[in-house]
């Protein structure tokens, strides 16, 4: 049923965003028409700034309205460490997980041959420039833990090694309080294989 | 004959995201051959098939649906998972792109997959993949029509001698080279019958064989390059 176009319009927009579908989108449509209209023009007015003042740290590539976002500008976090990922949320992550005093370079996704996606694509030249201008001691690669973040970190790791750089691989295996008759048979290989001495 | 909604061995070649929590995974199957599947609520922070659905790892998988894709029913192990890790699994990579472009859909070649199988396999535990993986390039070229004869001149029919150099034609096969030959793949005779008795302990048995197989394969290809090709030429 067509109640307007403008609503259709709206509730057709909002489909974008993950989780919504149309049902979704006509609840929130006709929430904010019926009762906050207020909140829905703070809506338009914050994703417009954002869309136009968000763009990508010149460093790390994670999103930011600054030229630099705040970690990199940071003076009191370690620039000879760094932290490599697949997107802004692994940032945000590892981040929550505290404990983390370097920085971060985010590849904005990771090798996929079949779908084109080469080395040029995730910014590997950028990523090396930065390790050699920083004097990056140690290059932590945490990307997935599935066969194309394994690619990943196996080509940053080898395109290091000639820079003498320390590559390391974040560990992989039985999840903190995982009980192993509960992990499945995939995981537990990883885990016996990346055992270590205590 | 096996129905689609039976555990059947499976290998996924590749996946990508759909939706917010889904996979559509390009399948590799004994049964059924190539095809595409849409796992539903595959991702996410409590997935379904929870570390299951990645290359290299030998399933059981069911399916249902009527169209030309698939959804996924049920996934289980079938083997103990394969772990590939550095340049194996680039070329397992490799592997996968090339049966993605050269195997079309729901053409069930139980031998490649048996081929594939094996290969996977002894890739994880062998220190020489070389020779496995132009043994297997040169079953998938005979296993989809486009085989090479290693040991016979085309025309004539003639025996390969050993001393001999001949220059190799994608569409055709191996010819005596002549002596004023201008094309730049030229190699000698001893190499290829080397090749065809799966001998690949001299270096230059193993750089001809590579040759023929990249142009062997070039017409099948097509214009578009295969990806983790340029991948690997960019690491030297």
């Amino acid at each position: 049923m067509n109640i307007s176009p403008l609503i259709d319009q709206l509730i057709d927009a909002l489909r974008c965003l993950p989780g919504v579908g149309p049902k979704t989108a006509q609840r929130m449509v006709l929430h904010i028409l019926e009762r906050d209209r207020a909140g829905g023009t703070r809506i338009a007015q914050s994703l417009t700034q954002a869309i136009d003042g968000v763009g990508q740290c010149r460093n790390c590539r994670i999103l930011t309205e600054n030229e630099l976002c705040e970690i990199c500008a940071s003076r009191s976090r370690d620039e000879t460490l760094l932290c490599v990922v697949e997107n802004p949320a692994d940032v945000l992550a590892v981040e929550q997980a505290g404990g983390f005093r370097g920085k971060y370079f985010v590849l904005m996704g990771h090798l996929s041959p079949i779908d084109g996606i080469g080395p040029d694509e995730i910014g590997i030249d950028q990523l090396l420039a930065r390790v050699q201008r920083d004097s990056v001691k140690e290059v932590i690669l945490a990307t997935n833990s599935t066969v194309e973040g394994e690619a990943t970190a196996h080509y940053v790791s080898e395109q290091l090694r000639p820079m003498g750089v320390d590559a390391s691989r974040i560990a992989h295996g039985i999840p903190f309080g995982g009980e192993l008759e509960f992990v499945d048979a995939g995981t537990l290989a990883h885990a016996m294989d990346g055992r270590k001495k205590i | 004959m096996v129905s689609f909604s039976e555990l059947t061995p499976a290998f996924i070649l590749h996946s990508r995201r759909y939706r917010d929590t889904s996979l559509i995974c390009d399948l590799f199957t004994q049964n059924f051959g190539r095809f595409s599947a849409v796992a539903r609520g595959a991702t996410g922070p409590k997935p379904r098939f929870k570390g299951v659905l990645q290359p290299f790892v030998p399933l059981l998988m069911s399916y249902y649906g009527a169209g030309e894709l698939k959804s996924v029913k049920n996934v289980d192990f079938f083997a103990q998972p394969i772990h590939l890790t550095g340049n194996k699994l680039l070329i397992g990579l490799y592997v996968n792109e090339l049966l993605n472009r050269l195997l079309g859909t729901y053409d069930a070649l139980e031998n490649v997959y048996m081929m594939y199988a094996q290969l996977i396999r002894q890739l994880e535990t062998s220190d020489d993949v070389e020779p496995l993986l132009r043994r297997f390039e040169f079953l998938l070229l005979s296993e989809l029509g486009y085989g090479v004869s290693l040991q016979s001149e085309v025309g004539t029919g003639r025996e390969i001698v050993p001393e001999e150099n001949y220059v190799f034609d994608a569409e055709r096969g191996f010819t005596l080279a002549s002596s004023h030959e201008t094309r730049e793949f030229v190699c000698k005779g001893i190499h290829l019958l080397a090749i065809s008795n799966n001998d690949f302990t001299q270096d230059d048995a193993r750089s001809v064989a590579k040759q023929v197989v990249r142009i062997a394969l070039q017409p099948l290809l097509g214009n578009r390059p295969l990806n983790s090709r340029i991948l690997f030429s960019k690491r030297q």
